[in-house]
């Protein structure tokens, strides 16, 4: 709670690489870690959203790198680590933030929007926790960050696809925190609740919808980008040394129900 | 204005180490722990008397515990911060385990903690400010082991309890969760650490190959405790070296 200048900031010469870095939680961590003295490689498909994210960064006098990616295709992924590791010499965390949703009744749903979901929710999850792994296990050490959600604990109505990338992200996050320990990696989740991002637009449109969900929340508040931001640069940061295979909740206390 | 913080079970292990964290973090730290005199002695050695007040507080007391609230709030005006660490375990088997070795256990790990927090929360409340409260639960919560069935009912209780009670105080902007501990090297782990081949069987069934350190655990209270976990609430955060996601099982045929 003290200002102590003298300290250097918690992440200082790290680097980092954020997928879905261009909008939402993604954008947020990616300011957070650069503030916190980390320099960010932005993963992103749109390279235009993740430009922004890059000038604020540099706004604020951090340094950052954008990479095109698309987390579904494993030799982008391989590509991303490689960029960041070529231009800073390393890759200390590895945030898998990137995902999608898509609503759909699940009498309705369809194979390719299943297919679309668990690619880009838990397949890019893995292929970011794959080519990040082989790079710290090289090293000698690091910190991954997946982005689960309370839906890897609780159904949740017409979203049946994402319910189950997510519990898939839950316990890949524990698997490969028991494989990738002996070599000094951690791997950690974080479940947010229900927050303010693009993926919820549709909710914050829909007044009734939004009173609902609030009153399920007992903190009575939908949760912001930098509530999720300042867990994920916690839990990279060596004041979470022995937290690994963990999901960390982040989500006003909705869970608790 | 300086936070105010009481942590309970504060002479040894986990509960020191929050002290010393706290205090370097800025809090004022109203330490108590049963043996009162053993933690003044400590206080007065790590150089710490400006920012830490010693007290004894046997937590299975609550009209003590009540007591200590009120004398925080009278000295220093309010309390922001809880941290319950005070406790213990004994390995017993069930067939030896009567009635008053249960209670005794109950008291200090779930009731002592329960009415901590209620008094700290009757304060913050009134004052209309926010706060944070820790628990420590433990491994034990999620994943039993023999000879723990007291330790074990104790630690899931006060994770379920703290569920209930973030519920209830949220409205309130009071957040109440607990962390977790894996193995961790402490007094309750000092005579497993003494035996060599026992403390390596035991060190490979954690992913991270070791034991926590108690600065590892009092790291993770901080945070919690912190206004950077905003939204954090009713959940427990484990900080076990990945020991709940193998089961303490590290090879597979």
């Amino acid at each position: 709670m003290t200002d102590d200048t003298s300290t250097p900031p918690p992440l200082a010469g790290r680097t980092a690489l954020v997928t879905g870095a261009g909008s939402g939680f993604g954008r947020a961590i990616s300011q957070r870690f650069a503030l916190d003295g980390a320099c960010v490689g932005l993963a992103e498909l749109s390279a235009e959203a993740a430009e922004e994210t890059r000038r604020l960064i540099e706004a604020d006098g951090g340094e950052a790198l954008v990479i095109p990616t698309d987390v579904t295709d494993y030799a982008a992924m391989q590509a991303a680590v490689q960029a960041v590791t070529d231009r800073w010499g390393g890759l200390d965390i590895m945030v898998n933030n990137a995902g999608i949703t898509i609503r759909e009744a699940f009498l309705d749903l369809t194979v390719d929007a299943f297919d679309k979901v668990m690619a880009a929710n838990l397949t890019g999850v893995f292929h970011g926790v794959r080519a990040a792994g082989l790079q710290m296990k090289e090293q000698g050490g690091g910190v991954i960050i997946n982005m689960s959600s309370i839906r890897a604990n609780v159904g949740g109505f017409i979203h049946t696809s994402y319910c189950a990338s997510k519990g898939g992200v839950r316990m890949l996050t524990k698997a490969a925190a028991v494989e990738l320990g002996p070599y000094g990696v951690r791997v950690c989740a974080i479940g947010p609740g229900v927050a303010e991002t693009p993926l919820t637009e549709s909710l914050l449109a829909n007044r009734e919808a939004l009173d609902d969900q609030l009153a399920r929340v007992p903190m009575g508040r939908l949760g912001q980008p930098e509530d999720i931001s300042e867990v994920a640069a916690f839990l990279a940061s060596d004041d979470a040394a022995y937290v690994t295979g963990a999901t960390l909740y982040v989500d006003g206390g909705e869970m608790t129900h | 204005m300086q936070p105010v913080a009481i942590v309970t079970g504060a002479a040894h292990g986990i509960g020191r180490a929050c002290v010393e964290r706290l205090a370097a973090d800025g809090y004022r730290v109203v330490a108590s722990d049963v043996d009162g005199d053993e933690l003044s002695a400590w206080v007065e050695q790590a150089g710490l008397r400006d920012s830490v007040e010693a007290r004894t507080l046997d937590v299975a007391d609550v009209p003590a515990g009540q007591a200590l609230v009120a004398d925080t709030v009278a000295s220093y005006g309010r309390v922001d911060a809880l941290a319950n660490f005070a406790g213990y375990t004994r390995r017993q088997l069930l067939e030896e385990i009567d009635t008053d070795i249960w209670n005794g256990m109950l008291d200090v790990l779930v009731r002592g903690p329960v009415f901590l927090t209620k008094a700290v929360a009757e304060d913050m409340i009134r004052r209309g400010e926010p706060g944070s409260i820790v628990q420590v639960s433990s491994i034990r919560s999620e994943s039993a082991e023999p000879g723990q069935a007291h330790y074990c009912s104790a630690k899931g209780a006060l994770r379920t309890v703290t569920r209930a009670i973030a519920q209830e105080l949220a409205p309130h902007q009071i957040r109440v969760n607990c962390v977790g501990p894996g193995l961790t090297a402490t007094r309750m782990t000092a005579d497993v650490r003494s035996k060599s081949e026992l403390y390596e069987q035991r060190k490979a069934t954690v992913p991270l190959g070791r034991y926590a350190s108690a600065d590892e655990i009092a790291s993770c209270v901080a945070f919690l405790l912190s206004p950077r976990s905003a939204y954090v609430t009713g959940t427990t955060l484990y900080a076990d070296g990945g020991y709940l996601a193998a089961l303490g099982k590290m090879r597979n045929w």
